[in-house]
């Protein structure tokens, strides 16, 4: 299970909202390569992981993407505080507006819908690994 | 920097640092020096989070407390059995505390 800590892994005020940025960020939350991908490819591929140092990096590594995921949510949310409806159409905010008004909807910038097909879980250990390095690199 | 803001830039940096070397101790689980740094990083970790949930307001369920109607923002009515300061302080993301 897991539980809860009030706290973002990483502070984020931003006292400038910007929503034309925001709407580029926002693929970090559920574009092809982030944080919602990242954690689930981890937090899935852990039950198969023969070895339990890997396996436990696995958790451990999907569980801080979880607080990546809410990093980048605060900042999106950040950004888009208190706009004007000329704002929203100027920035170009507004084609995300209208589905979702300001909630956080996990998609790309380019507005394509998370979907589960960027990641991959195949039950082998290195097939997985190597998947891992090429959607994460630097941490695996 | 108040002490609110202090005690949190502790849990900050040594949270953060716990987290890495968490992620290396479970590939070198034996490794004495990381052994040690884990130990007293964490020792610093649980008294910022016990002095900052002590005066400050919870950052977890275990650290939640039940106080008296109508202080630390709570609309409760007097009379009410003390409630729940869990949702009292603004959320994380709301950027406005820290």
């Amino acid at each position: 299970m897991w539980s809860y800590e009030k706290r973002l892994q990483y502070p984020v005020k931003i006292s400038r909202p910007d929503p034309k940025v925001a709407m580029v960020i926002l693929t970090q939350f559920g574009g092809p390569d982030g944080e919602l991908a990242a954690s689930q490819r981890y937090l899935s591929q852990r039950y198969t992981m023969p070895y339990r140092e890997v396996a436990g990096l696995l958790t451990d590594i999907g569980t801080e993407e979880l607080a990546h995921m809410e990093i980048i949510c605060a900042i999106v949310h950040q950004l888009t505080r208190n706009l004007t409806p000329e704002e929203l159409v100027a920035s170009g905010f507004d084609k995300y507006y209208v589905d979702h008004t300001l909630g956080l909807w996990p998609q790309s910038a380019g507005g394509a819908p998370f979907s589960a097909t960027v990641f991959q879980s195949k039950g082998d250990p290195i097939t997985d690994l190597f998947e891992d390095m090429a959607a994460d690199g630097t941490t695996m | 920097m108040n002490e609110k803001c202090r005690l949190m830039q502790v849990i900050y940096e040594t949270g953060f640092a716990l987290d890495d070397a968490a992620l290396y101790l479970d590939t070198h689980p034996c490794d004495p020096e990381a052994i040690q740094f884990f130990e007293t990083t964490r020792n610093y970790y649980k008294k910022a989070v016990e002095d900052y949930t002590g005066q400050f307001g919870p950052l977890s369920h275990e650290t939640a407390r039940f106080t008296a109607p109508g202080t630390d923002g709570c609309g409760c009515q007097s009379g009410n059995m003390n409630c729940w300061n869990w949702v009292q302080d603004p959320w994380p993301w709301e950027g406005d505390d820290f």
